[in-house]
């Protein structure tokens, strides 16, 4: 079997129906689309499917994401980057093999409104954060930017960013994402400051992101050396864990 | 990444900033050449500030080139102290539009840098730049590395043409959202006009009751961006992309400063290879008509 992809006059006509079809997406299967467009909308793309067993097992599907996201980078490796950021593909991925999969991580059966279906089923938003939207796009995409290749364990900074859903919006869909020599040392300190007992909240993380930028609009920061970034987010870490513990004193004193 | 016109907390030579009295002293020419399915960017950097020539011949500082392509997530910088250079871009990597914003950065601790050329507010002055802070700034290049357009007339492949479903729907609708400028047409118009597309005579007909509405459609939009919308859709819109594309090169019209002057309906039909006396001729048997009352 090959890996499927849509044409596009196929992938728009389903994009711009959507309200038509929002019902259809709590179905079992996706043997409507056939019925309602009266011809099979799937292509067969050059590659081999590959094998991959999506973890669909626990109640809170977003738990599943560290698994998932190895899982769909090791068996869809072969594509480059430039394959991998078309919405052709992943769409077709979504309607077609991973159908069901899609309906739980997005709860799409509850929720299968407009927004949700073309923000997690095709390209919603501008074409670099739909990277990260689309349901199964998203899985591979966390897995490239946060492979470390350099590392023993390449996975050890994607199991930290698939930990809260958040940090993957917060901290893969910013520009200083798409450069590793950038992202692995900023994950590093966080993870470096977590180990330190200092906590790193969704609201921490954001902080420290915009602390990112700002050294960014002063450095070049691809051009820094890796420790350099990494201990300046460190110290940042530290500092604002030291303004909370001081806030926190100030409640008490005042109580 | 985007250059933006700020200011630094030391002197940066820049086109768009007055620190130095000569701010055209850094320059660079930047090239693109198909390489078969890659593309190759030439880079020719030009340099006449005496100081920061010093600072790159020492090599305290570089010449470095900032790609980023928002679509594929590809973000890379090349450092050189050549003067020029060319490198390669995979197709692999980069698709639709890739920016290119050249600086020299200090490549380490410089200490109590200065420059004759300083504006005359700083002269005299001395300044610490730390590494990986920016000493000049060149002209933003937007590299087009999608498969070129080369005549809207013939086989519009910016225009994706699907069926509306609700069959109560009897009006055409344009999005212009997406990749693609999306047609959408009636039910069952949907299939008259793809029977009458296997046709190539029917091409003028067509394009007359589709392509050229949804351009007078989008072009209307387009006046209406500011340069913020502009730069997202050159990013996120192929269809952009190319008709800039073409209003530069085939009408000398800079989207940006000249289009809101432009008559949209002429612009559209003219951009599609004004498909009116042709459609007129193929409907009237081929030979037209002249003259006549109106009433």
């Amino acid at each position: 079997m090959m890996m499927p992809f849509l044409k596009t006059d196929d992938m728009n006509t389903v994009k711009s129906n959507v309200s038509s079809f929002a019902d259809h997406f709590a179905e079992d299967d996706n043997t409507w689309l056939q019925k309602e467009l009266g011809r099979n909308i799937f292509s067969d793309s050059k590659f081999p499917m590959p094998q991959v067993l999506l973890d669909m097992s626990n109640d809170v599907p977003d738990k599943t994401d560290p698994v998932n996201v190895q899982a769909v980078y090791n068996a869809f490796q072969f594509l480059s980057d430039s394959q991998a950021s078309d919405e052709r593909l992943w769409s077709a991925l979504c309607l077609g093999p991973f159908w069901t999969y899609v309906q739980y991580r997005w709860k799409v059966r509850k929720n299968h409104s407009k927004e949700n279906i073309l923000q997690h089923y095709f390209f919603g938003f501008g074409a670099r954060r739909s990277l990260t939207r689309n349901a199964m796009s998203r899985l591979w995409w966390t897995g490239r930017l946060t492979y470390d290749k350099t590392d023993s364990d390449p996975y050890h900074l994607t199991r930290f960013v698939t930990q809260n859903a958040r940090f993957i919006v917060d901290i893969l869909e910013r520009n200083t994402a798409n450069n590793p020599e950038v992202l692995r040392p900023f994950i590093q300190a966080v993870i470096d400051a977590q180990n330190r007992g200092i906590p790193v909240s969704s609201e921490r993380m954001r902080d420290l992101e915009i602390y990112l930028d700002e050294l960014g609009g002063i450095y070049i920061l691809d051009c820094l050396p890796e420790q350099k970034i990494h201990d300046r987010i460190l110290k940042k870490a530290e500092e604002l864990a030291k303004k909370d513990e001081k806030a926190t004193d100030t409640e008490d004193i005042n109580k | 990444m985007d250059i933006r016109y700020k200011m630094y907390p030391y002197p940066v030579l820049a086109y768009f900033l007055d620190d130095y009295k000569d701010k055209h002293a850094f320059d660079v020419k930047i090239t693109q050449v198909k390489d078969g399915f890659n593309t190759k960017l030439v880079f020719e950097a030009t340099l006449t500030n005496k100081e920061l020539l010093g600072l790159v011949r020492s090599g305290k500082s570089l010449f470095v080139y900032h790609l980023e392509c928002s679509q594929t997530g590809f973000r890379k910088v090349i450092r050189t102290d050549r003067f020029s250079l060319s490198y390669v871009l995979s197709n692999r990597e980069v698709k639709g539009s890739v920016q290119i914003c050249p600086f020299i950065v200090a490549t380490e601790d410089i200490t109590s840098y200065s420059s004759t050329d300083f504006d005359d507010d700083y002269k005299g002055m001395t300044f610490d730049i730390e590494e990986g802070c920016v000493l000049a700034v060149g002209q933003q290049v937007n590299a087009d590395v999608s498969d070129s357009i080369d005549d809207l007339a013939n086989t519009p492949s910016i225009f994706s043409i699907v069926q509306n479903t609700d069959e109560a729907i009897k009006e055409m609708k344009v999005d212009g959202n997406g990749d693609k400028i999306v047609i959408q047409l009636p039910f069952n118009d949907y299939y008259s006009y793809k029977s009458m597309s296997q046709n190539p005579k029917f091409e003028p007909v067509l394009n007359a009751l589709t392509i050229v509405p949804a351009l007078v459609f989008v072009i209307e939009e387009m006046k209406r961006w500011d340069s913020e919308e502009m730069n997202r859709r050159e990013i996120d819109c192929g269809w952009f992309r190319s008709i800039k594309h073409v209003l530069s090169k085939e009408f000398n019209c800079d989207v940006e400063s000249d289009l809101s002057g432009m008559d949209s309906m002429e612009l559209a039909q003219k951009l599609i290879g004004s498909p009116l006396p042709s459609a007129f001729a193929e409907l009237s048997g081929g030979e037209g008509t002249e003259g006549g009352s109106v009433v």
